[in-house]
């Protein structure tokens, strides 16, 4: 019944896994900081060039961001259920949700790609031949380029997570309402899905009016 | 578990069962260290690893002093000066003050202190260790490379534009150290919330177990910011694009809020956990509980808290607005004040104590005497006016040396003398230590005191060629550098020797109450013979008014017992 | 282990999916927002979209107001401390 998923120094699973969300979240804590600190810098310079932020920012592909917005929020949906069903025992519905939402994850990151090529095409990586000419307007693409590729990084990672809840449960899918792993997963999940929800009206939404 | 069942025994009481292996014998092959998930091995893994750091570091340091006897450039290079100083500072600050005591004595004692069998996650632990060795070897490959010449600080823009060294390597390197800190620090919080025995309330929890708890806070808070400046800085460099540029309008001092975000709070990183250390070790040689056990929770709380609010004072000259340079230095005034509590506390702790003179006592006076000259030089640097005249001088380098070195290193050692017969089973010559403990102080006053007097008369920072007036102190300093590199040598032989060929220390050799003194010396692999239960609070010593002195008493009344 | 039968599949979703609905409908209403004129008021529009967003995730995705008082704490600390950050750098920037 209790099984592997019961490690030292524990004695029940119940505190066992009380302990783990306790991590998680103090963990994402840590991610808020670390995110944080890009915020205050777009913050800053954002203070610093109003006018060159808007500018870059109407250059940035609507089409490709939305669209990625409501496919990170469908798969934070699906990784919600499957949380969700891991633990009330609905395992066959569980082991659909994970694969459900990794898909939905894979998706994000090949429209992703697809957006930077189109954005190298137009040069809007700092350097030479950048086409906006105002102060500050390549700081504003530095920064999209280093937050939304540590977001994928953090999105790899998920991906990797859930696809690992997926093998983990193969052959013993008990595990997946004894082990923390399937909660303490999704809370990283929906956790990245916030960081580009904050992302979103900054890069995506600047300078359209 | 245990064959003995009269639970109104104390441990002590109990005859010394050899029948279990502690957690040294428990595995001897080397793999079995690697692969140790045990607190306390990890805690001898960090111990062993950041001892050949301090020794790296303090090699750069040592070839510098000796630069500095004379006022001419004659002994390294110019570019060789940099890279050692900056060696020294990466080094010292990331791979041997900040995992210092929290890596080490934390992981060894805290599980111990509060009555638990391990940490909350033992692998993840595992995994701290590794990412710091991970980390360690990115140093190392920029050491061997050619080393890296912009300080550790890493101002933008010269380490993202202009420096020819191996910048990304070393920033790569505190990177990756950093999360080997940032999950320590999750796994200790974890461990106090989640794993105290039964009757460890939080008002009963030993002064170190607090430092440890709110050094992981600082830990967690401000690592994560320290690790995305260095990735910006990384990034600017390595791929060209402007982030903190000011040829292209970024911002320089953008940079130095961000990493100053981290690298003030770093400082109570290191001083936090020494005086929960010294606590221990005052309340034990002086007989005496200590004085406001609650005044010194808070105070550690609220140097945690307001610490994260002073770092602009790194900044006064760096072109900070007027008005933000008055808020700093107001806020830098504020955290002197639980300080100050602390010091007081520990004074009061002292007074009408029986003191005696054992070589921990002596290095914790030793912290006691120089963290208050650092504490009160730190104010000096709060004021602006006083800060404008000695900004990068000898005077700051005085002062953070005795707050980090005086403070935290002197701590160190009262630790690792006070808890050596509890990680070793054995007793080091006494005589020994005690001469290194009076040897470390001397040789400390007479490395800094004088760079106070310089660096008030103007001898800058970071400069190997200096006008020959200074040369008196910068004498006086080497010659004190070479004192403390004895006091910090002879310990390594004495330790060492003792680990082999020492007295057996039995479980309570101080006649202490902690927790972690009422089990096997050393410590069964997981920790206490049966579950341990809480019945006191910490530091009963000499709990009767009346009576006769302490030494006459033997042990007074014990945190809990083990069975 | 508990005598409750389980939930079936549309009882559990039920909440996630409203949720999912709502969020849908913000990111069209931000979307749409975005390209109406406002000046200033476009920044503080968005941010509090995305603000009503962060909060259906953080509330109904993550359940963070079933948890236990300390980790409702663990959760906060993080962005109280990131507000040191943005009122402490600001004070320099806005009176410079």
């Amino acid at each position: 019944m209790t099984s592997d998923a019961l490690r030292e120094p524990w004695t029940d699973l119940g505190r066992q896994r009380e302990s783990s969300i306790f991590a998680i979240w103090l963990f994402l804590g840590t991610e808020v900081l670390f995110f944080g600190g890009m915020f205050t810098s777009y913050a800053a310079y954002r203070f610093l060039y109003p006018e060159a932020f808007l500018a870059a920012g109407h250059e940035t592909n609507i089409y490709y961001g939305s669209v990625n917005t409501l496919i990170l929020l469908i798969s934070s949906f699906f990784m919600a259920a499957g949380d969700l069903a891991a633990r009330a025992g609905l395992f066959r519905f569980a082991r659909i949700c994970f694969p459900a939402t990794a898909i939905l994850g894979m998706m994000f990151l090949i429209l992703k790609g697809f957006e930077y090529n189109d954005d190298l095409e137009k040069h809007l990586f700092p350097g030479p031949g950048f086409p906006l000419p105002e102060a500050g307007a390549a700081i504003f693409w530095a920064f999209y380029w280093v937050m939304t590729f540590i977001h994928a990084i953090h999105l790899t990672i998920g991906i990797g997570a859930v696809i690992r809840l997926q093998l983990a449960s193969r052959h013993d899918p008990d595990w997946l309402k004894h082990s923390a792993a399937p909660e303490v997963t999704a809370l990283y999940w929906h956790f990245v899905d916030v960081i580009w929800v904050i992302l979103f009206p900054l890069f995506y939404l600047a300078g359209r009016s | 578990m245990s064959d003995v069942t009269a639970d109104t025994l104390r441990y002590s009481d109990l005859p010394p069962v050899m029948a279990t292996p502690n957690y040294l014998t428990h595995g001897r092959t080397l793999g079995s260290w690697l692969t140790a998930t045990d607190h306390k091995r990890i805690g001898l893994l960090y111990a062993f690893s950041i001892t050949i750091f301090f020794f790296i570091g303090s090699i750069a340091i040592a070839i510098d002093r000796l630069d500095l006897l004379t006022p001419a450039a004659d002994l390294v290079s110019d570019d060789t000066y940099n890279k050692l100083f900056t060696l020294h500072g990466i080094v010292m600050v990331w791979f041997f003050l900040i995992p210092s005591i929290p890596a080490t004595f934390g992981n060894f004692f805290l599980p111990l202190m509060i009555g638990a069998k391990d940490v909350a996650f033992p692998r993840l632990n595992l995994t701290s260790w590794y990412l710091f060795i991970i980390g360690a070897c990115f140093t190392v490959a920029c050491i061997v490379a050619g080393g890296v010449d912009t300080g550790w600080t890493f101002y933008t823009p010269y380490s993202s534009q202009y420096s020819h060294s191996y910048v990304a390597a070393a920033a790569a390197g505190v990177f990756i150290t950093g999360f080997s800190s940032i999950l320590t620090g999750l796994n200790f919080i974890a461990t106090t919330h989640m794993l105290r025995a039964p009757g460890m309330s939080w008002f009963r929890l030993p002064l170190f177990v607090w430092s440890m708890y709110t050094t992981s806070a600082v830990m967690i808070l401000a690592t994560p910011v320290l690790a995305i400046t260095l990735f910006l800085m990384t990034a600017e460099r390595l791929f060209d694009i402007p982030i903190f540029d000011p040829s292209q309008g970024g911002d320089p001092l953008l940079f130095q809020h961000l990493f100053w975000f981290y690298s003030h709070p770093a400082v109570y990183i290191m001083i936090l956990p020494a005086m929960g250390l010294i606590s221990e070790v005052f309340t034990c040689f002086a007989r005496r509980r200590v004085f406001g056990y609650a005044a010194m929770v808070y105070a550690l709380t609220a140097i945690a808290v307001i610490g994260f609010f002073v770092w602009g004072h790194h900044m006064f000259v760096a072109g900070e607005s007027p008005f933000a340079n008055l808020v700093f230095s107001f806020l830098s005034f504020i955290v002197a004040v639980p300080s100050a509590i602390k010091v007081f506390n520990w004074t009061a702790t002292l007074y009408r104590g029986q003191i005696t003179f054992e070589s921990p006592m002596l290095y914790a006076l030793g912290f006691l005497w120089l963290f208050t000259v650092g504490g009160l030089t730190g104010l000096f640097l709060a004021t602006i006016p006083i800060d404008i005249h000695v900004t990068d001088t000898y005077f700051v380098v005085a002062h953070f040396h005795y707050i980090m070195v005086g403070g935290t290193v002197s701590a160190f050692f009262a630790g690792l003398h006070y808890w050596w017969p509890k990680i070793t089973g054995r007793l080091y010559h006494e005589a020994w230590a005690r001469f290194a403990a009076l040897l470390m102080f001397f040789g400390f006053n007479l490395t800094f005191f004088p760079q106070f007097i310089m660096g008030y008369a103007g001898m800058p920072r970071r400069y190997h060629a200096y006008a020959p007036e200074f040369q008196i102190f910068h004498v006086l300093s080497t010659a004190g550098a070479a004192v403390l590199g004895a006091a910090y040598l002879m310990p390594v032989g004495y330790l060492i020797w003792s680990a082999f060929y020492g007295d057996r220390a039995g479980a309570n050799p101080w006649q202490a109450t902690g927790l972690e003194w009422q089990t096997d010396s050393p410590p069964p692999k997981d920790n206490f013979r049966a579950p341990p239960v809480i019945t006191a609070a910490p530091y009963e010593y000499h709990t009767a008014e009346e009576g006769p002195p302490s030494h006459e008493r033997g042990l007074h009344n014990v945190q809990g017992t083990a069975g | 282990m508990s005598a409750q039968p389980p939930p079936s599949i549309r009882q559990l979703i039920r909440r996630p999916l409203w949720a999912l609905i709502a969020l849908i409908i913000l990111v069209i209403a931000t979307t749409g927002l975005a390209f109406v004129h406002m000046g200033p008021m476009n920044l503080v529009v968005s941010l509090l979209i995305a603000g009503a967003k962060v909060a259906i995730i953080v509330v109904i995705f993550m359940e963070l107001l079933k948890g236990s008082g300390v980790q409702i704490l663990a959760a906060t600390v993080g962005v109280f401390w990131l507000t040191f950050l943005f009122l402490l750098a600001f004070s320099d920037y806005l009176s410079r």
